[in-house]
C-alpha cells in the first residue's frame, strides 16, 4: 500500500491525516483490536501499556455499586483549550467542538494526560482475532454483518460502513441495568427533565453462554431494550422495547410500547432515520440513540484516514456526576469533563443522492481502543454546521467493557442540547449482573409484567 | 354570559365557594407530597405517587338549530348553554399510588376528583316544552349534581399484582379493580374483542377532553392473568367479580342528544313515563385469549378470543312497559350472555404498525325501535327482562400509526387512522323490535336519516398530528387534528364503535408544550364541529318532517375547548 498516496488522499479531503491503517491487525505494531501499540512521536500519546487490570480497584470503588471510582483522579489538566487559543488546536478539534468554543466563553477543554485504559478480555481477543482471520463479513452492500461475533468486528476496517460496524458493536458488556435521567437544557439555558428510565438492556454479540452459530441462529440479536419510565410524572408507567439484528436488512429494528391504563402493547410505527426524539428537543434524531445506531443505506460512508483528536476520554467524574453537576446553558459544565488527545478513525459519510436525511454530511471520529469514544459533527443540506454529537466514555476496569452514560446531543439551529442518560443523583449503571429469560423478558409480556399503570 | 343564564338558580355564593375551597384543599394536600418516590431504605421496595391536575374550558359557539328541537326529549341538552355560553369549566386531579416489592408483586391505587363550579344546578326546557322537562320541576339530580358539578371524587384502580415463575412460564396475575383492553384499536373499542371488558366513561372524555385512557377506560373487580407459556405462546385470561356500567353523558347537559338518559333524569317522559332502575348485568364475565407470536414472524402476534360477557354499555336505553294499573315505566337493560369470538393480529405494514380485528358476536344487542311498550304492543312478547332485539355480528376493525420525518413543513408528524366495519349477520330475537328493515315498519326507505339500522355500516377515523420542536426555548408546538366520518350505513349493533353515514365529526387544534424542569404545562385549543345527513322526509299528506341523523343532532353544538394540564 503506498502510503504517500493515501495520505495524499486524505489531505485532500481535508482531515490531515497522521496515521495510517496498516495492512492486518495485531502484527505487533498493532493490538489485536485494530489500535497502534506505540504512541505518537512527540509522546502526546501514549504507547498502550496493558491498560487497566481486571482488579484495578481505585480509592471509592465498590464493585457493582452502579459507578466507578476514578483510577485516575491524580491527574492534573495539561493545558485548556478556550476560544482564545482554539486556534493552536484546530485540526484536533471536531467541528462541533470549535462551534461550542466560538459559542460560548463559558466553554472549555481541560485536556489531561492521555490514558489508555482498554484491556479487553481473553474471550474478547480471542474472538477479536477470529474475526479478523476471516469470519466476520459485512454482507448486504455493508448495510449488516455476518460471522462476526464476540470481539471487534474489523481490528482493522476497510470500508466507511466496516468502522461503523466497530462502534455499533463496542463491547459494552452483555447485558446492563441502567437507571438514569435524561435532560435537556434550552437555547435559554433552562434545564429540562424529560425521562428517568429503568433500563435493562441485551447485547447476545458479547454474550459469552453463546457461540456465533448460536448467536446467528437466534437472529443476530445485537441490542434488546426494555424501558420503564419512572419519572416525570406523566410518563410514569409508559414503557417501551427494542429489539435490533445485526442484519437489519433482512430482519428490521422492531419496537413495542405499553399504554397505560388500557394495559395493553402494540407495535410501534418505524420511527427511523431523522425522526426526531419526542424528548430530546429536537437535538437528538432516531438514528442518534447511543451516537449512531440507525440504518447505513441512506449515506455513502468513505474511510478517511485517522488523526489525533481532542476527544472526551477516562470520564469517571462525568459519569458520577449529577444533573446540576453538567447541565448549563449551551454545552457540559466543562469542570465535569475530561478530554485526552486520542488516535481516532475518521469515517466521512455523505447523503446519497436522491436520500433524504436533515444531515446532509455527517462525520465521525472513532477512538482507535474504545471505538464507540465518538465525536460526530453533522451538516445540513446548505452545508451548515447543524449538530454535533460527544460520547464520552469511562472504561469499567472490574467487567474488562466500556460504559457508555448519556452521550451529549447538540443542536446548533436553537441552541439547545441534551443528554440522553445522566446516572448521577439516581442508581447509574449496573453490568452484568444477572441473567434473565431473554425471549420471555424482551418480548411485549415482558414488558407489560414491567409495568402496572 | 347570556341573559339566560341570569333565570337560573344558583346554590348560594357561600357554598360555592366551601365547596371551591374544600377542593382547592384537596388539590394543596396533594401538591406537597407530589411525585415522591419514597427512599424506603430497602432497594427493593418502591413507593410511587404521582398527581395529575387538569383545567378543561369550552364555549358553545354553534347557534341553536330549533328544527333539532322537535320534541320534549331533546330539548334540555341542546337549550342548557346558548352561543357563547361557557359550557365547561371543570378542575379534574387524579393521582397515583404504585407501590411495588422487587417489582414482582405489588399493589396500585388511582383516585380521580373534580370540580364544575359553572354547572348550573337547573336544566333548562325549550318554552315549548316548559311543561315537560326530563327533570322534574327542572331541577337536575344529584347524580347530575356530583358528577357534573361536585366537587367530589371516587377511586379508580384498587387492585394487587405478582409475577410468578414457574417451569420456565412467566405469569402475571392482577387482582381487584382495574381496566384491561387489548386488542388493536386506537380511538374505540366497540368493533375489537376487548368490547365491553371494561366499562368506558364516556362522559369524562366530554367533560375532560385531555384525560388519558387510565381515566376513561373504567376499573372493574376482576381477576385478570396472561401466562407466557414459552417464547411463542401465551394464555390470557379474565373473570370479573362485578358489574360497572359505562358511562355516558347525561341527558339535559351540552354533551347528550337524548334528555331521556341515563342515570341523571327522572323521566323518559315527563309524567307519564317515569325512569326505574336499569336492569343491568351481573358478575362473571369470562374472557380467554391465546397470542401466538412465532419467532419466524418477527414480533408479528396473533390473537385469539374466547369471551362470555354482559354489555357494560346500556344496550337498550329507554324499555318501556305498561303496569297492571295501566301506569308506564321505563328502564335501561343491559344485554346479558353476549358470547364473542375473536382474532387480532399485530404487524408492521411498510413501516405502520397495523392492526386487524375480526369477531363474530353472539346475541349482540341491536338497535330497538322507539315508541312501543311491552305489554300492550300488538304482537309483542310481554318480556319481563325487557330486552330489545339481538342478533350475530361480526365486526372488524384495522387500525395504523405511522411517523413522518421532518420536512418543509414541519419537524415532525404522526398519523394514526382507524377503519370499521359490522355486518348484521341474523337477528337472533325481538326481531320485531328491530330498528331496521324487517322490525320498525318505518325503515322502508332513507334509512340513515331515519336512524334506521342497515346490515352493513363502516366509518373511519383519523388523527394527524404535526409537531413543530423548539419553537421558543422549551416550547413544542403541535397541530392536533381529529376527523371521524361515516363512510356507508348504520350500525345494527348498539354501541359498535361505526358512525353512520355522511356523519362527521373534524377537531382542529393547537397544542403548547411547555417544559420547566420535572414539569410540562400543556395547552390545547381545539374547535370541535358535528355534522351528518339532515332532511325532510314526506311521512304522511302534507307532512314532511326534519330528519337529522348520526352526529347531525350535534350539528348546532359546535364548541371550542381550552385544557390545561400538568403532572407532579
Amino acid at each position: 500500500m503506498n502510503i504517500r498516496r493515501i495520505a495524499t488522499a486524505a489531505l485532500c479531503l481535508g482531515i490531515g491525516a497522521s496515521f495510517v491503517p496498516a495492512a492486518s491487525a495485531d502484527d505487533g505494531e498493532r493490538l489485536p483490536w485494530g489500535a497502534l501499540k506505540a504512541g505518537s512521536k512527540d509522546g502526546s500519546i501514549a504507547a498502550w501499556d496493558g491498560g487497566l487490570p481486571a482488579n484495578t480497584s481505585p480509592p471509592g470503588f465498590k464493585k457493582d455499586s452502579g459507578f466507578w471510582a476514578d483510577p485516575y483522579a491524580a491527574d492534573k489538566p495539561l493545558y485548556t483549550v478556550t476560544a482564545a487559543n482554539m486556534a493552536q488546536y484546530a485540526d484536533k478539534l471536531s467541528e462541533a467542538t470549535k462551534e461550542l468554543l466560538k459559542r460560548y466563553p463559558t466553554f472549555r477543554l481541560d485536556v489531561y494526560p492521555t490514558r489508555r485504559p482498554a484491556n479487553y478480555s481473553a474471550w474478547f481477543v480471542e474472538n477479536t482475532r477470529k474475526n479478523a482471520a476471516g469470519r466476520c463479513k459485512a454482507i448486504e452492500n455493508g448495510e449488516a454483518v455476518t460471522g462476526c461475533f464476540g470481539g471487534t468486528p474489523f481490528p482493522v476496517p476497510k470500508t466507511g460502513e466496516e468502522a461503523m460496524w466497530n462502534m455499533m458493536l463496542v463491547n459494552k458488556g452483555s447485558s446492563s441495568w441502567t437507571y438514569g435521567q435524561a435532560w435537556y437544557v434550552d437555547g435559554g439555558g433552562n434545564k429540562v427533565m424529560t425521562g428517568e428510565v429503568n433500563n435493562r438492556n441485551q447485547n447476545d454479540y458479547f454474550n459469552q453462554k453463546l457461540t456465533a452459530e448460536e448467536f446467528y441462529a437466534k437472529g443476530g440479536q445485537y441490542f434488546m431494550n426494555n424501558n420503564i419510565y419512572t419519572a416525570p410524572a406523566r410518563i410514569t408507567g409508559e414503557g417501551n422495547l427494542q429489539r435490533k439484528f445485526i442484519n437489519p436488512v433482512q430482519q428490521p429494528d422492531k419496537t413495542w410500547a405499553y399504554t397505560p391504563g388500557q394495559r395493553r402493547v402494540r407495535l410501534s410505527p418505524d420511527a427511523s432515520y431523522d425522526f426526531p426524539v419526542a424528548t430530546a428537543a429536537g437535538a437528538m434524531l432516531y438514528d442518534e440513540i447511543y451516537a449512531f445506531s440507525g440504518r447505513l443505506d441512506r449515506f455513502d460512508w468513505k474511510l478517511a484516514g485517522t488523526k489525533e483528536m481532542l476527544i472526551p476520554y477516562n470520564n469517571y467524574k462525568y459519569l458520577a456526576g449529577k444533573p446540576d453537576d453538567i447541565l448549563m446553558k449551551g454545552h457540559p459544565n466543562p469542570d465535569a469533563m475530561r478530554w485526552e488527545l486520542h488516535r481516532v478513525t475518521v469515517v466521512d459519510a455523505t447523503l446519497k443522492p436522491g436520500a433524504r436525511h436533515v444531515a446532509a454530511k455527517r462525520r465521525f471520529y472513532m477512538d482507535e481502543d474504545i471505538p464507540g469514544a465518538v465525536v460526530i459533527d453533522a451538516w445540513d443540506a446548505t452545508g451548515k454546521l447543524s449538530r454535533g454529537i460527544l460520547n464520552p466514555t469511562v472504561w469499567a476496569y472490574d467487567k474488562q467493557a466500556v460504559v457508555q452514560g448519556g452521550t451529549f446531543y447538540f443542536d446548533f439551529g436553537t441552541g439547545a442540547w441534551y443528554n440522553s442518560s445522566i446516572l448521577g443523583g439516581y442508581k447509574g449503571l449496573f453490568m452484568d449482573i444477572d441473567t434473565v429469560d431473554a425471549d420471555a423478558f424482551y418480548s411485549p409480556e415482558g414488558l407489560a409484567r414491567r409495568t402496572q399503570r | 354570559m347570556s341573559k339566560e343564564r341570569g333565570t337560573r338558580r344558583r346554590a348560594p355564593r357561600s357554598e360555592h365557594a366551601f365547596k371551591a375551597a374544600c377542593f382547592g384543599a384537596a388539590v394543596a394536600m396533594a401538591a406537597p407530597a407530589a411525585a415522591f418516590k419514597i427512599d424506603t431504605g430497602s432497594p427493593d421496595l418502591e413507593l410511587t405517587f404521582d398527581t395529575t391536575v387538569r383545567y378543561n374550558a369550552a364555549m358553545r359557539t354553534g347557534e341553536r338549530d330549533l328544527r333539532l328541537v322537535n320534541s320534549p326529549a331533546v330539548d334540555e341538552g341542546n337549550w342548557l348553554f346558548g352561543k357563547h355560553d361557557t359550557a365547561l369549566s371543570r378542575f379534574d386531579i387524579y393521582s397515583e399510588f404504585d407501590l411495588s416489592y422487587k417489582r414482582n408483586m405489588g399493589l396500585r391505587l388511582s383516585a380521580s376528583g373534580w370540580y364544575d363550579n359553572n354547572f348550573p344546578d337547573r336544566s333548562r326546557s325549550d318554552p315549548r316544552f316548559a311543561t315537560a322537562p326530563n327533570y322534574a320541576r327542572n331541577e337536575f339530580t344529584s347524580y347530575i349534581d356530583r358528577y357534573y358539578k361536585g366537587p367530589s371524587a371516587e377511586f379508580m384502580d384498587a387492585f394487587a399484582w405478582t409475577n410468578l415463575d414457574f417451569g420456565g412460564t412467566s405469569l402475571n396475575l392482577k387482582a381487584g379493580r382495574f381496566a384491561w383492553l387489548p386488542g388493536e384499536f386506537l380511538f374505540g373499542n366497540g368493533g375489537s374483542a376487548s368490547y365491553s371488558m371494561a366499562p368506558n366513561d364516556g362522559r369524562k372524555s366530554d367533560l375532560s377532553p385531555g384525560a388519558s385512557a387510565k381515566e376513561t377506560a373504567l376499573p372493574i373487580g376482576q381477576v385478570g392473568a396472561t401466562w407466557q407459556l414459552n417464547n411463542a405462546w401465551s394464555l390470557m385470561g379474565q373473570y370479573t367479580g362485578e358489574f360497572r356500567s359505562s358511562r355516558i353523558s347525561e341527558g339535559g347537559t351540552f354533551w347528550q342528544v337524548n334528555d331521556t338518559a341515563l342515570e341523571g333524569p327522572q323521566y323518559i317522559s315527563n309524567p307519564a313515563v317515569p325512569r326505574a332502575p336499569s336492569f343491568k348485568g351481573d358478575k362473571g364475565d369470562v374472557a380467554l385469549g391465546l397470542k401466538w407470536s412465532p419467532e419466524k414472524l418477527e414480533g408479528d402476534a396473533f390473537g385469539l378470543w374466547l369471551r362470555r360477557f354482559d354489555d357494560k354499555n346500556p344496550s337498550w336505553l329507554s324499555q318501556i312497559a305498561v303496569n297492571p294499573n295501566g301506569s308506564r315505566i321505563g328502564r335501561a337493560v343491559y344485554a346479558k350472555d353476549i358470547e364473542l369470538i375473536g382474532l387480532t393480529y399485530n404487524t408492521l405494514l411498510a413501516g405502520w404498525g397495523t392492526g386487524v380485528e375480526l369477531n363474530y358476536r353472539r346475541k349482540m344487542p341491536l338497535n330497538v325501535r322507539s315508541g312501543f311498550a311491552f305489554g300492550t304492543f300488538p304482537g309483542l312478547v310481554n318480556d319481563p327482562g325487557m330486552e330489545g332485539p339481538r342478533g350475530n355480528t361480526v365486526h372488524f376493525l384495522m387500525s395504523a400509526v405511522s411517523t413522518i420525518n421532518k420536512n418543509a413543513l414541519f419537524d415532525s408528524g404522526s398519523i394514526a387512522l382507524q377503519f370499521d366495519a359490522m355486518h348484521l349477520d341474523k337477528i337472533t330475537s325481538g326481531a320485531s323490535l328491530y330498528n331496521g328493515q324487517g322490525g320498525n315498519p318505518a325503515c322502508t326507505d332513507n334509512l340513515v336519516l331515519r336512524g334506521c339500522s342497515t346490515r352493513d355500516a363502516a366509518s373511519i377515523a383519523l388523527s394527524f398530528t404535526p409537531t413543530w420542536q423548539q419553537v421558543f426555548p422549551s416550547i413544542d408546538i403541535s397541530a392536533p387534528l381529529f376527523v371521524t366520518y361515516g363512510l356507508s350505513g348504520n350500525a345494527a349493533a348498539v354501541n359498535a364503535g361505526v358512525t353512520p353515514k355522511g356523519s362527521w365529526l373534524v377537531r382542529p387544534g393547537i397544542r403548547v408544550e411547555y417544559l420547566a424542569g420535572k414539569y410540562k404545562h400543556q395547552f390545547d385549543l381545539a374547535y370541535t364541529a358535528r355534522g351528518g345527513k339532515t332532511g325532510n322526509i314526506v311521512t304522511g299528506p302534507g307532512a314532511a318532517p326534519f330528519f337529522a341523523s348520526g352526529l347531525a343532532n350535534f350539528r348546532d353544538r359546535n364548541y371550542l375547548s381550552f385544557t390545561y394540564q400538568t403532572a407532579f
